[in-house]
């Protein structure tokens, strides 16, 4: 029986029950083109079946055998993309004011930020954050732990949000954030979640509506 | 003063001079030899940057306005109308293909719907797809304008969900059904949803808003299905 994850090394089992796909870390999914092209190369060489865009904004690359994955992750010379395990899973994020003419605050510069403190931080379940420079929210920030939608005033904060079994919009816990107001109070949820009071493998949501939105706002409001 | 191209599928960026433009890959799935060949594409035209998109589309930033028809036939595609700014889209897992957890074939379904109704003429508001192989639903099938949840027993069918300013979480509408009646069921929707976004009224909303006004009875009706599940 192969091991359905080998989390230290980002592998995930395939339904062939015998390759694993892993996944670089990409920030944002932001890829220049001549790491794209080692990517494919990489993968070429270690007769990847397939590349898939994930919804972590990732590429996964497929169809990896067990004893490649050491060598592959040196060649790829990228990091892992923690698309496992009970951590950050990603930080996910819109183009923003760099580059989207709807963009109203500047969601790669801080969803790099987030990603570069949290991204495979291990929390007591799964965890997703979802930062977007306007209110479509391409990146889906409503049904993340932690969503920031940007508006001209600043950016709203949104916390609990889940797209399983069970959806659940995320509660809107503060608006009119500065980047740093926005990196602080991200900080202090994160900081309540580790504490672990929810138990192991619940995620962010349930534990508000076990604990209810007032006594969950006052637990993070410094 | 430069604008979207929506013929081409084009999005003016930021700078007000460039475009990003996608590349058409179902459910963002792609053989090495696709990936080559949008990696040379990518440094004949000089792009900068890829994105992968939250729709796990492949972005093209940075294109100059001049070299759009080169860079799609270079591609190997031709822009497909109403997929620019995310108006059309069909996001989906991995499913049964790849993913252990896997319980439907998402890829060979999200084939079908695609050859069937992607993109789908004459309406203007979003049309959003999506899905998903398991209820892990890493598609966000549940704030899709119609998400699929893949099951042992068959689909769930949810319609009406939207994740953007007016967020709303699909309906169920039913429940263990086969390829077959799923796209059945679709036809009937994306038809319905094309005759009411022409009309003045209920121009340019969101199924799910739709679905409110008129209320989850009626619109089943309207799609000839009686029952909820």
């Amino acid at each position: 029986m192969k091991a359905d994850i080998i989390e230290d090394k980002g592998a995930i089992l395939q339904s062939d029950n015998k390759t694993y796909a892993i996944a670089p870390h990409i920030p944002g999914g932001f890829v220049d083109v001549s790491t794209f092209k080692r990517l494919v190369d990489v993968a070429e060489r270690y007769g990847a079946s397939a590349l898939k865009l994930t919804s972590g904004q990732r590429i996964a690359i497929i169809g990896i055998s067990e004893e490649d994955l050491d060598p592959i992750w040196k060649d790829l010379e990228m990091s892992i993309g923690y698309a496992i395990g009970l951590c950050v899973r990603m930080v996910k994020f819109c183009p923003g004011t760099t580059y989207c003419r709807h963009g109203k605050q500047d969601a790669m510069g801080l969803g790099l930020k987030l990603d570069k403190l949290y991204h495979g931080y291990r929390l007591p379940a799964k965890f997703k954050i979802g930062v977007a420079g306007c209110e479509y929210g391409c990146t889906a920030p409503l049904v993340k732990e932690v969503g920031l939608r940007g508006k001209p005033e600043g950016w709203t904060l949104t916390v609990g949000g889940t797209c399983g079994a069970k959806p659940r919009f995320g509660d809107v816990i503060a608006e009119g954030l500065t980047d740093a107001d926005a990196e602080a109070a991200v900080a202090r949820v994160i900081r309540f979640f580790e504490a672990g009071e929810g138990g192991k493998k619940v995620r962010l949501g349930r534990v508000i509506d076990k604990m209810g939105l007032d006594a969950f706002k006052k637990a993070v409001s410094s | 003063m430069k604008d979207d191209i929506l013929r081409k599928a084009a999005i003016l960026q930021r700078d007000g001079e460039t475009y990003a433009i996608m590349v058409p890959l179902l459910g963002g799935v792609m053989d090495i030899r696709t990936a080559r060949r949008i990696a040379a594409v990518g440094e004949a035209y000089g792009v900068k940057t890829l994105k992968i998109t939250g729709a796990q589309r492949l972005a093209l930033m940075g294109i100059k306005e001049e070299d759009i028809d080169a860079v799609y036939d270079a591609l190997g595609s031709e822009p497909h109308q109403g997929t620019a700014l995310c108006q059309q889209y069909v996001k989906v897992c991995p499913g049964n293909t790849f993913c252990t957890r896997g319980q439907r074939d998402t890829i060979t379904f999200a084939q079908k719907l695609s050859e069937r109704f992607h993109p789908f003429p004459k309406i203007t508001a979003k049309v959003k797809i999506g899905v998903a192989g398991c209820y892990n639903s890493c598609v966000e099938p549940a704030i899709k304008d119609i998400g699929l949840i893949g099951l042992p027993k068959g689909w769930i069918v949810m319609v009406g969900g939207a994740g953007g300013k007016d967020p709303m979480l699909g309906e169920v509408i039913a429940r263990n059904q086969t390829d077959d009646q799923v796209l059945e069921m679709m036809d009937a929707i994306l038809k319905y949803y094309r005759g009411v976004s022409l009309r003045p009224q209920t121009r340019n909303l969101r199924l799910g808003v739709i679905l409110e006004k008129q209320g989850l009875e009626q619109f089943l009706k309207a799609l000839g299905l009686h029952e909820a599940a």
